[in-house]
């Protein structure tokens, strides 16, 4: 048996019960989930020392050709990464603090950095580009129905409302107006996204019975 | 008997009340009572006039006091009836003759024996005495009212006039004297349960043996002075040559005193017999009778209240208690708090409002007081209070939230007919169907390798896509980045194979491979392996540098320097990657991903160092329209979404038969089969919800 006929095999079964949930959350199912979720464990372990631990701190460390210096600037993310392991034991977990507050300083500034420059502000801009002068009508229409779906859902998350005289808590009726707009935006916002996900999800139910085929078809044909 | 009106509330009472029994107020009292000012002069009264409103408690004290009274006074009337006294004795200084005539009534004292015998105390003993409860102690204090008899005036009665009464000594000798002797010349250790009890209406004034109440002069009621000698101190003991009281020589002094010397000042009423061997703690009447001087008997210096006293001669007659009528207890004055207790009419000095003119009270538990409340029209108006209504004022809202409330408890006790069975055969029956259904509108399609649905168009989106790679030149350094995962990698490969076939078949570029997540490096390989038709080397035509650590922060690393990014990276080391020292000598940059987070973290770390260079999306169709922003922003150059631009760009390659074109057709005939389902489920809920509410309404 060649290793492509066994991966297919593996392939078919791991599928077929995985696929076994129309049945129910039965044991075929789960088995085959725990199988993924360890085959996947292992494999990240795999690599995350391959390539990063080893590869980027222990090999260049032990490397005598490489400079002092780049090996004395090894000792900080061996220092830390030891820091963060404190974590483990309740007691010693302080001793992680420092080295957690760095990445988390670090992470927070690039993300920081990156969503305004990246995102809040060249979308600003694209926002107000359709209000051109120089902007066909199309184009006029689209920035303003943009602007109108993009206003009335932010109204539509206020709920600052007072108490009626019947003793019910309503909001204003402009507000609850322009509130019921931007729920339709929501909604088919909701709904575009629930067609991709839909779309998504059925192509791999098509690649995976067109895998399962094929095996079958090798399979038999084999025989 | 005629009924009892009020006069402050009008009430009727009974003719046995004293006190309204409404509002309290005395019924005979007048109601123009001089009200008390403060700084008046306590004022004198009777303690008869307060009778009526003591409480109910005292009354009965002061009832039983008076009936224990008047009982012990016909107790001792029979005594000295059947006891008659012997004669009295003058005796001077007769010191404590007194006191049998000061002793209170004491049911619960005892006599100690060596006062047993003492004139004036009970024969009875402890045995016969009966226990009085009550108040016995208290007795009136007769200062003024209660007239004392004076005993007849004796042969020396020309010393009385100098002389207190109840200090005369010169008086002859009385039979009451002698009893007031007698007592002293007895023994009266054997009369420890005899009672000494005073008579009634007998004065506190213990030194006045005459005016005082006639003593029991019965001997000693028990028999045991001898037995009992040995109790006694000595200057207290009797000889034993005088058995009983009777035989005792009259006037015989206590040894004590015997054995002063008399003093010079002559005591013209003490008549005190000569001292003699015989101790007697007391002096009595015979004693007296010798003229022995007390002053010289005690060779001190008396004063002149002691030194003449004196037994008098004056009969001393017992009152006739029985003829007597029943003496009611006097009132007696109030001592200034408690008249201060009495409610004020008028606190404002100068201003007695006088009771008829302020409003008096009319019903309540102030009723009939006067000024107790402000005049005040229309203030707080006494009288039962307002009956309030308990009836909840509830609007309608809340009585129909209320009847609500009952039916929903109402409905609770009835069971409801569970339909559990049937509903859960039918779900299931119904997720089987759809099921089977989706296979076969998939399975079908692949089996029979139909094309009934045309190819798609190349998307405005896709286009730029294909212009872009129309401007790429040859082997040009092209980064590839493969960020999904492995759950999507059919609809991944299926929409990249296409283009990248087109690529790389059209430019040969020098290909960078790497990833942010650590399948990426086998989904890269995966990829190359099963969608692209060319063999390709690694090492020679692409380089996988493969999984890229820090997220964000990795990015922005390899972003601003790639060299030093993967330093550490020997697949870097390659003629691949000689000359990539920047972001920017990139010609390309692909980035195949099915979330829409991973991409902008790309777009957002990248914008600045890449100066320019296009930048290609491969996304998923679950990611795409959170993509497309970027897209019309200007910020990625091309967008190529799922199995749909793939299929447009696989049409584009006749040559090229890739995943998307064999996929294509059951994709859309299992969307529509779906899109029909749900619209079903749609129209079929409506449908049955509308008909519930019918049905409830």
């Amino acid at each position: 048996m060649s290793i492509d006929l066994m991966t297919a095999l593996i392939g078919f079964l791991l599928t077929s019960m995985i696929l076994s949930y129309i049945i129910g959350d039965g044991p075929l199912f789960r088995i085959a989930a725990y199988i993924f979720i360890g085959v996947s464990a292992g494999y990240l372990t795999v690599i995350v020392w391959n390539q990063v631990i080893s590869a980027g701190l222990f090999a260049p460390l032990m490397d005598n050709s490489a400079s002092p210096a780049t090996r004395g600037l090894l000792f900080i993310p061996l220092l830390l990464g030891m820091l963060i392991l404190m974590k483990v034991s309740p007691r010693l977990a302080w001793l992680g603090a420092p080295a957690m507050a760095y990445m988390v300083g670090v992470s927070a500034a690039v993300l920081v950095g990156g969503a305004v420059m990246g995102t809040i502000l060249p979308q600003v801009f694209a926002a107000a580009d359709p209000f051109g002068v120089d902007q066909p009508i199309d184009s006029l229409v689209t920035g303003f129905v943009s602007l109108i779906a993009a206003v009335t859902t932010l109204v539509y998350f206020q709920f600052s409302a007072s108490r009626q005289a019947d003793g019910t808590i309503k909001r204003n009726r402009i507000v609850e107006s322009i509130a019921w707009l931007g729920g339709i935006f929501m909604a088919i916002t909701l709904g575009a996204l629930f067609a991709g996900v839909f779309s998504a999800a059925l192509t791999a139910l098509v690649e995976r019975i067109d895998s399962i085929l094929a095996f079958l078809f090798s399979f038999m044909g084999s025989f | 008997m005629a009924d009892i009106i009020c006069s402050n509330c009008g009430v009727s009472n009974a003719a046995r009340h004293t006190h309204c029994s409404f509002c309290g107020q005395p019924l005979n009292t007048e109601p123009d009572n001089p009200s008390i000012l403060p700084g008046d002069a306590p004022t004198k009264k009777t303690t008869a006039e307060l009778e009526p409103i003591l409480p109910q408690w005292l009354r009965d004290a002061r009832q039983q006091a008076r009936d224990m009274a008047q009982k012990n006074a016909t107790e001792d009337a029979r005594i000295a009836a059947e006891n008659p006294a012997p004669a009295q004795q003058i005796n001077p200084a007769d010191l404590l003759a007194g006191l049998a005539a000061t002793a209170r009534q004491d049911e619960s004292d005892e006599v100690p024996d060596w006062m047993r015998g003492v004139p004036g105390t009970t024969s009875t003993s402890r045995a016969e005495k009966t226990e009085d409860p009550s108040f016995s102690r208290r007795q009136e204090i007769r200062w003024e009212q209660e007239p004392i008899e004076d005993a007849p005036a004796s042969p020396s009665a020309e010393h009385n006039e100098e002389v207190p009464s109840w200090m005369r000594a010169a008086d002859p000798p009385s039979p009451e004297k002698e009893e007031i002797t007698d007592w002293l010349n007895q023994k009266n250790e054997s009369a420890a349960s005899a009672h000494f009890e005073a008579e009634p209406g007998e004065s506190s004034n213990w030194m006045d043996p005459v005016e005082s109440a006639p003593f029991e002069a019965g001997p000693p009621p028990m028999s045991t002075a001898n037995e009992s000698a040995a109790d006694l101190p000595d200057w207290m003991k009797l000889d034993s040559a005088t058995p009983t009281p009777e035989a005792a020589a009259p006037g015989r002094l206590p040894d004590w005193l015997a054995a002063m010397k008399p003093t010079e000042t002559s005591l013209p009423a003490a008549h005190i017999e000569p001292a003699e061997t015989k101790t007697s703690p007391l002096i009595t009447s015979d004693e007296s009778k010798g003229g022995i001087n007390v002053d010289e008997l005690l060779s001190i210096e008396m004063p002149d209240w002691l030194s003449n006293i004196s037994p008098t001669d004056r009969p001393i007659t017992k009152p006739d208690i029985e003829s007597q009528p029943p003496q009611e207890i006097a009132p007696a004055s109030l001592p200034s708090w408690v008249q201060a207790m009495r409610p004020v009419e008028n606190i404002m000095p100068g201003i007695t409002p006088s009771a008829s003119r302020q409003a008096r009270e009319s019903e309540g538990p102030l009723a009939g007081l006067a000024g107790v409340l402000p005049a005040a029209p229309g203030f707080a108006t006494s009288g039962k209070p307002k009956a309030i209504s308990i009836r909840l004022q509830a609007s309608d809202a809340q009585q129909t939230g209320a009847t609500l409330l009952e039916q929903m408890l109402a409905a609770e006790a009835n069971p409801r007919p569970m339909r559990s069975t049937s509903l859960a055969a039918s779900q299931q029956s119904l997720r089987w169907g759809i099921a089977i259904l989706l296979f076969l509108l998939v399975a079908a399609p692949l089996l029979l390798r139909t094309q009934i649905v045309p190819f798609p168009a190349l998307s405005a989106e896709s286009a730029l896509s294909q212009q872009i790679l129309e401007t790429l030149p040859q082997d040009a350094p092209i980064l590839v980045i493969f960020d999904y995962e492995p759950a999507l990698a059919g609809e991944m490969e299926a929409s990249a194979a296409s283009f990248m076939h087109t690529l790389i078949g059209s430019r040969q570029p020098r290909l960078t491979l790497l990833s942010t997540s650590p399948t990426g490096f086998a989904l890269s390989e995966h990829f190359f392996s099963e969608t692209q038709s060319q063999t390709l080397v690694r090492g020679e035509h692409f380089t996988n540098l493969g999984y890229l650590p820090g997220g964000a922060t990795g990015i922005l690393a390899f972003a601003q320097n790639p060299p030093n990014a993967m330093r550490f990276n020997l697949a870097w080391h390659t003629a691949l990657t000689q000359n990539i020292n920047a972001l920017a000598d990139y010609a390309l940059i692909i980035l195949i991903t099915d979330q829409a987070e991973t991409a902008r973290a790309w777009v957002e770390q990248t914008l600045l160092q890449r100066a320019g260079r296009p930048m290609l999306i491969i996304s998923s169709a679950q990611a795409a329209p959170m993509i497309q922003p970027y897209l019309l922003s200007g910020q990625v150059n091309g967008l190529i979404v799922g199995l749909r631009d793939g299929v447009a760009f696989e049409s584009t390659s006749p040559d090229y038969r890739g995943p998307a074109r064999a996929y294509w057709e059951a994709y859309n005939l299992s969307m529509l089969g779906a899109l029909t389902i749900i619209v079903l489920g749609a129209l079929w809920n409506g449908f049955s919800r509308r008909g519930n509410e019918l049905d409830q309404a």
